[in-house]
């Protein structure tokens, strides 16, 4: 029994072929192939058994999906554990190393993957996301938090100083 | 601009790689919807959490949304751990300080029990110290205390009350003939078990002993309370709550269990003068005697509907209580089991045995999930938190365990005589033995301090919450009560 061909369409109209397994990483696709393809093919000689599901994601472009795809195989064979209860354990674990160097991209990629991770629903690749802009953020001090991510310091010196006096609690050991 | 680049040679290439990248910098934060970027702030620790108020307006606005933050991160960090003891602190702050929104609220929370922690771990500070004078020569057999009182058992007949803030004495409960050998409080009604064989309920605030329950032949033993706890949904998607009622659960050398509705007075309530008494044939507070041990029961634990009693014969039991049915007998020490503790969490339990081991239990199917050997000799107390499991032993070692795998992380060593009592959190570990009070990292297993130096004989109990330490020790042939306080100087 051949299994029916899956074809992801993106915004800007490239199609991406790919195997079920690794399309249902997302829960978005997951859930749609579900009310497309119900009771799984049981040797039901269906017309349309040759044609291949089309799948449009009106919001990820193809330099995006082409990365997320290939999360998406590396972990097809990985059942990731139910993440309802977001514990605490979970939350202070590091980043798994392959995904660390995946999404050793520049900002604007990091950006469009997290964004497209979250529309597709594919929680441990968000969850990776966040956790590698985390990554960006901890440890540093506020000038080079704002040279990381380019943003202009709208504070009076007023404002400024005041806010500084308030997490002063966090320096004296 | 494709052919241009085409054209253009590799190291201007690689230079203009590095503007591209600078280029494309930008403030992901703001950017992404505010979810996915209090999500990014869930990830931090607190100091860079608030760091993140420091960058810009946009980044101060978000870092103020949510108070889940800082509560997070006060129970990953350890310095809560129930979401009672959340609610209690932050319904106390929030009366102390009503112009604080829920976010600052949490943040001034956080920001207290991380000073205070740091104190328990710097072996300089001074915490205060109120000694309680003598009752007399007891043993302190068991000890509860809050932010009001302090709570104590003796082997001689009394229950005895203190103000914990002044270390005043305010109550003595007298009615037990025997030494009392059980004891725990729920708000303001207290129960006991004593070597009388009676279970005694009683009225702190007033300081009257409302019922007396007659049942079991022989010396209670151990005592649990049940607190009404979320078990289920029903079909309509109501919470399903066990007990209904507070229960009381007592275990005594007869080797039976007894579950009581707990019998429950108000403050102002106009009592009798004389307790109610009951025998067990006319007792409607009596919902079901738990048979199947074989020997004197020493040690129970339990949450909602689950129940570990630990015996003498050698079994731990696990009981449901919706229908008083031994569901598991849990089958495998050798020698008598002297703690137990329930894991909710896991839906696992922890017996320690005079066989020297602990085990740990997997209720879901009533086997064991791992031996814990090392002990040279009787293993009286284990505890558990989040992430630790803690035994403690004749042998005078106390021992850090993965409350998971079972794998032994620290021995403890240091104590001259057998350990006496033990109390832990993620943080710390405050164990005593004769003449010792000592203070231990759960993390890195490393002695951090003695607590008390001038005990010249027993500890008989230690209890500690994130500010307080209580211990009950002999010295000068008395018994005394110590109150040693990390957090009064900005209480």
């Amino acid at each position: 029994m051949t299994e029916r061909k899956i074809i992801i369409i993106t915004s800007d109209g490239d199609k991406f072929p790919v195997e079920r397994k690794v399309a249902e990483k997302s829960i978005l696709i997951k859930n749609m192939l579900k009310n497309l393809l119900p009771a799984e093919e049981e040797e039901e000689d269906d017309e349309d058994e040759d044609e291949p599901i089309e799948i449009p994601t009106q919001n990820v472009r193809s330099a995006v999906m082409k990365n997320i795809l290939e999360w998406c195989d590396h972990y097809k064979d990985y059942n990731f554990p139910d993440d309802e209860q977001d514990d605490d354990s979970k939350k202070s674990a590091p980043i798994d190393a392959w995904d660390k160097n995946f999404l050793n991209v520049d900002q604007e990629m990091l950006y469009e993957i997290i964004l497209a991770a979250n529309y597709l629903n594919i929680k441990p690749l968000l969850n990776a996301g966040c956790k590698v802009v985390a990554e960006m953020i901890r440890g540093k001090s506020p000038e080079e938090i704002r040279k990381t991510f380019n943003i202009v310091n709208d504070f009076t010196p007023e404002e400024e100083a005041a806010i500084r006096r308030e997490n002063e609690w966090a320096e004296d050991r | 601009l494709w052919s241009l680049l085409q054209k253009t040679d590799r190291s201007t290439l690689s230079s203009l790689q590095e503007t591209i990248r600078n280029s494309l910098r930008k403030d992901l934060v703001s950017l992404l919807p505010s979810e996915i970027s209090m999500k990014i702030f869930g990830y931090l620790d607190y100091e860079s959490l608030l760091r993140t108020s420091e960058i810009c307006r946009s980044w101060l606005k978000l870092s103020m949304e949510s108070y889940d933050f800082w509560k997070d991160l006060l129970f990953k960090d350890g310095f809560i751990a129930t979401a009672e003891e959340f609610e209690s602190e932050y319904d106390r702050v929030k009366l102390l300080n009503p112009h604080m929104n829920s976010c600052q609220i949490t943040k001034w929370i956080y920001r207290r029990r991380l000073a205070i922690s740091k104190r328990w771990k710097n072996p300089d500070f001074q915490p205060r110290r109120i000694t309680l004078p003598g009752q007399g020569p007891d043993v302190i057999t068991c000890l509860q205390f809050d932010d009001d009182k302090i709570v104590a058992g003796d082997a001689d007949h009394s229950i005895t009350i203190y103000d914990i803030n002044t270390g005043k004495l305010r109550s003595v409960l007298s009615g037990h003939t025997g030494g009392v050998w059980a004891m725990k409080y729920l708000g303001n009604i207290l129960a006991s078990g004593a070597t009388d064989r009676t279970v005694r309920i009683w009225n702190m605030k007033q300081g009257k002993c409302t019922h007396i329950f007659r049942g079991h032949t022989s010396t209670v033993r151990c005592l649990e309370i049940l607190e009404p706890k979320q078990i289920g949904v029903d079909d309509e998607g109501n919470a399903i709550m066990f007990p209904k009622v507070p229960l009381v659960v007592t275990g005594s050398r007869d080797s039976t269990l007894y579950v009581w509705r707990l019998p429950i007075t108000g403050e102002d309530e106009e009592l009798p003068d004389e307790p109610i008494e009951l025998d067990e044939t006319s007792n409607k507070y009596l919902v079901k005697v738990l048979r199947g041990h074989t020997g004197s029961i020493r040690a129970v634990s339990g949450s909602a509907n689950v129940l570990v009693s630990g015996s003498y014969d050698a079994n731990a039991r696990v009981w449901d209580l919706r229908t008083g049915e031994c569901k598991w007998l849990l089958s495998g020490h050798t020698e008598r089991i002297y703690s137990c503790v329930l894991d909710v969490k896991k839906n696992r339990c922890i017996s320690g045995s005079a066989d020297n081991t602990v085990r740990i239990w997997d209720l879901n199917t009533g086997e064991t999930v791992a031996i814990l050997e090392g002990h040279q000799n009787l293993v009286g107390l284990v505890t558990l938190s989040e992430n630790a499991l803690v035994s403690a032993a004749a042998d005078s070692t106390v021992r850090i365990w993965d409350p998971n795998t079972g794998d032994m992380k620290h021995v403890l060593r240091g104590h001259t005589s057998a350990i006496t009592c033990i109390q832990h959190n993620d943080n710390i570990i405050i164990s005593g033995s004769n003449g010792m009070l000592k203070m231990w990292d759960t993390q890195t297993g490393k002695f951090i301090r003695d607590l008390l130096d001038d005990v010249d004989g027993n500890v008989w109990q230690v209890k500690s919450d994130y500010r307080r330490c209580i211990a009950a020790v002999q010295k000068d042939g008395g018994t005394y009560i110590e109150i040693l306080d990390f957090g009064h100087s900005d209480a």
